[in-house]
């Protein structure tokens, strides 16, 4: 799973696939804009098979807050 | 200064200023806020600062924009001394920014301190540049006086305002040019379209290197409404973005369909989020039907819905069209609307004659809205800015906007069928996918280059490069491009291939591309 989220990761915001096993937040990544958390979170919640709430959303903001996130769904 | 007869911008606020002094220029989401009064007097002051630097009329100045009252005041002291500002994203690749710089060739650069922005990559000798989030700046204009430039008497209004920047198919941006005549219009226009009064209060969501924010800009502090900046950090973030507004109660939203659907996919929006909205108006690209009767029941009971339409190159707006009820009985795009008065449209095929009512055509715009032409490109500027072809008598200038519409017979009303071009809208951004073909291109190890756009079940709005090159680590390629376009203009996807496909003229075949992979 962990995988799996990395490479969500990797695909949606242009980093490289090792760079997602840091705690980046939006700032440290240049074209993390609001295009692409939109990318990111459709591609989060069709490849898990999840419904993310307006809350969550709005909090995940870094790698490691992401991951948070998505823990308390699986 | 004659009251009577105001022909350039920088009068135009100087009167606004003077009649609501004490009122809100500015509001910003912290609850500070900037008054008419105190804006235009730093503005003047920022003008003579201009002026003791040897800034005249048509010297270009560059500015890093983060939307505070000094960078407004920056924009507004330009307009007092006929200078022509062009806001540059801040987070511009390297190589873009330079050539930009070399188009423009800026007096000064104007940049405010931030770990993230390309100041801090470019070498600052080829500019003058000024941290106007300094104190030695805010010292230094501060002993200036803070009159109305008399100087100001030079700049008619044939003189550029802005020059603003946009994708260009040869690699290079192209900055559009726009005069004090053209916003002067443009204003007159917006304030009778939108109804707009002192007591109106509009959002500044758009980046101010993006066309949409003139809109924001001129509609707001020219007619004595306020503007409220919003920083890119919190648009990242709907939800935050929507408690923050709630707090300065905007009435006036703009912005592109992307940052609504945002809004609305990030689940944000609650009913009783911006009470005072009183229109939505959106442009830059079409709002998907289904997304946008999602945002029509939340407000369409309340908020006027404006869908607008214009290319950079006719001052941000050229038609727009109030959406009803029963456009949310069909799943069709809604038409581009009625041309503004004042301003037309015609249809032309490739001999450059009208075609007939219903005839798929380009085209081309004519009004007191079209610019002046491409910065320092006269090429450019001599193919697409054009003497309307059906006027033989005499000189009338139209922009061939190169969108392909066709005229609704019933209602008169232009319906958009696509481009005559490779060009591609994201987020509102033009995009032309040769100018990302001319990134790679400038890397040694890539052949051939063919960058498509798919918008399928399969591939859902992704820009798709097709490289036959020499190395085919993906990560490697991405990371020097990333130099050389902003993060919209980026690939999502790669394909890599023996030889492209070519047709008969030996040309890339980007048919055949579009057809393989879909």
């Amino acid at each position: 799973m962990e995988e799996k989220i990395n490479q969500i990761l990797a695909d949606t915001l242009k980093v490289p696939l090792e760079k997602t096993l840091e705690d980046l937040t939006m700032d440290d990544v240049n074209n993390w804009d609001s295009l692409t958390h939109m990318n990111l979170i459709v591609a989060i919640e069709g490849e898990l098979g999840i419904e993310l709430s307006g809350d969550d959303i709005a909090e995940m903001i870094s790698f490691n807050a992401i991951r948070k996130t998505i823990a308390k769904y699986l | 200064m004659s009251d009577s007869y105001l022909y350039n911008l920088g009068q135009l606020f100087e009167k606004i200023a003077k009649e609501n002094s004490d009122k809100n220029a500015i509001q910003c989401v912290d609850d500070t806020s900037v008054s008419y009064n105190k804006l235009n007097v730093l503005s003047n002051k920022i003008a003579h600062y201009l002026l003791q630097e040897n800034i005249k009329r048509n010297d270009v100045i560059a500015i890093l924009n983060n939307k505070t009252p000094v960078s407004y005041a920056i924009m507004i002291a330009c307009l007092k001394i006929g200078a022509t500002y062009t806001n540059i994203d801040p987070k511009s690749p390297i190589e873009r920014f330079n050539r930009m710089v070399a188009i423009c060739n800026p007096k000064l650069l104007f940049y405010y301190q931030d770990e993230n922005i390309i100041i801090n990559e470019f070498s600052s000798e080829i500019i003058n540049t000024i941290d106007y989030s300094s104190n030695e700046f805010a010292n230094a204009i501060n002993k200036l006086e803070d009159s109305f430039p008399r100087y100001n008497e030079m700049v008619n209004a044939n003189t550029p305002v802005y020059i603003m920047f946009t994708s260009g198919s040869t690699g290079f941006p192209k900055g559009v040019v726009i005069s004090h005549q053209n916003i002067l219009n443009f204003i007159k226009w917006s304030k009778a379209t939108y109804h707009t009064t002192v007591k109106d209060v509009f959002t500044n969501i758009n980046p101010m290197h993006f066309d949409n924010s003139v809109f924001d800009f001129y509609s707001s502090l020219f007619t004595g409404a306020a503007i409220v900046p919003v920083n890119e950090n919190l648009t990242r973030n709907p939800r935050k973005l929507l408690d923050a507004l709630n707090q300065v109660k905007p009435t006036v939203w703009f912005s592109v369909p992307s940052m609504l659907v945002y809004v609305l996919n990030m689940r944000a929006l609650k009913e009783t989020d911006l009470p005072t909205l009183r229109v939505v108006t959106y442009g830059g690209e079409g709002f998907p039907k289904n997304q946008l009767k999602k945002l029509w029941q939340h407000w369409g009971n309340r908020v006027r819905f404006v869908n607008v339409y214009g290319p950079t190159e006719c001052t941000c707006i050229c038609s727009s069209y109030d959406v009803s009820e029963i456009d949310m009985e069909n799943d069709d795009l809604l038409p581009l609307g009625h041309m503004a008065p004042n301003f037309y449209g015609l249809v032309l095929d490739e001999n450059g004659d009208e075609v007939k009512v219903g005839e798929v055509g380009e085209l081309c715009l004519g009004g007191p809205n079209v610019g002046i032409g491409y910065y320092n490109n006269l090429e450019k500027t001599e193919e697409v800015f054009i003497s309307n072809p059906v006027i033989t008598t005499h000189k009338e200038m139209v922009y061939k906007s190169g969108d392909l519409v066709k005229q609704d017979a019933e209602t008169k009303m232009f319906l958009f069928c696509g481009r005559k071009d490779n060009q591609i809208k994201r987020m509102g951004y033009r995009i032309e996918l040769e100018e990302i073909e001319n990134a790679f291109n400038a890397i040694e190890y890539v052949k051939e280059s063919a960058v498509i756009y798919l918008d399928n079940e399969k591939y859902p709005s992704k820009i798709i490069a097709c490289l036959n090159s020499n190395n085919e680590d993906k990560e490697k390629t991405s990371e020097v491009l990333k130099k050389y376009l902003p993060s919209y203009m980026l690939p999502d996807l790669y394909f890599y291939f023996a030889q492209l496909p070519k047709n008969q003229n030996g040309k890339i075949d980007r048919l055949k591309l579009k057809e393989e992979l879909s």
